[in-house]
């Protein structure tokens, strides 16, 4: 991991097209960041990330027919044709 | 910004194919409903840095759909299409977003979100904050994650049937 030491007004710059100023640093410790990036750069909070790389990989589904077998517990008037297989999933990542 | 909600499903006639465009020919499942489409991911799926392109496949009833990974077969998932439900949900996303998958109009969008399944109905959700977005008619989709939002990532979809319990499906 790169360290690099910055005040409050300075800034990085990534790959010459993100640039990461620090804004601001409170007393509390908390540092307020500004990221001008371009648009296909997502920039998210991490732990959002992290969140939601977790659900993904929990929706993996291992074959088709979870889809029949959603209908046949979620929609109890729909016939539910073959067996389910693979309903649950774990990371495979 | 524009703002879909289930008041205003923004994809009712996005499930037809309009031309052709990328259509596939991928496996045909026992509830599959339509042909398949080709996708590619601008961005990829969080978790799935490595995968870009996949097929969605619309199942024969529901609001559901099979989105399958052409680079890793075992990487599928189940996505609900939430307009077509009752569920009552505004998510607003901006100009930018549908002009990044080359969409010219909302209409042109589909909106999914992801369902995570399991052996008690109970407990079957799906990721409200982070939708796919796909543009049927360019091929192109992406995963969105709102930020400035209180929409939950585990949506039951208990909650759902509990709210709507003689409205399964918007048509």
């Amino acid at each position: 991991m790169l360290v690099l030491g910055r005040r409050p007004g300075e800034s990085i710059v990534i790959d010459g097209v993100i640039t990461l100023t620090v804004l601001e640093v409170t007393r509390s410790g908390q540092v307020r960041l500004g990221i001008d990036a371009p648009r296909h750069h997502q920039v998210l909070r991490k732990e959002l990330v992290l969140e939601i790389q977790a659900e993904n990989r929990t929706a993996v589904a291992l074959d088709q027919s979870a889809i029949g077998d959603l209908l046949g517990r979620l929609l109890p008037g729909e016939a539910r044709t073959t067996e389910p297989q693979g309903v649950t999933s774990d990371s495979t990542t | 910004m524009l703002t879909m909600s289930s008041e205003s499903p923004a994809s009712v006639d996005s499930l037809e194919r309009s031309d052709g465009v990328a259509a596939g020919s991928a496996d045909s499942g026992s509830h599959a409903g339509e042909a398949s489409l080709h996708l590619r991911f601008l961005l990829p799926l969080l978790g799935f840095e490595h995968l870009f392109l996949y097929t969605i496949q619309r199942a024969q009833k529901g609001p559901f759909h099979w989105l399958q990974s052409t680079e890793d077969t075992k990487v599928g998932f189940c996505l609900l299409e939430p307009f077509q439900t009752h569920l009552d949900v505004d998510m607003e996303i901006s100009i930018e977003d549908i002009a990044d998958l080359g969409a010219v109009t909302a209409d042109e969008i589909t909106v999914l979100t992801m369902l995570v399944l399991d052996q008690d109905p109970t407990k079957i959700r799906t990721n409200l904050r982070a939708p796919i977005l796909v543009c049927r008619r360019t091929g192109l989709a992406k995963q969105m994650v709102f930020t400035e939002t209180k929409l939950p990532i585990q949506f039951y979809l208990k909650d759902l049937m509990h709210l709507a319990p003689n409205a399964r499906r918007r048509t």
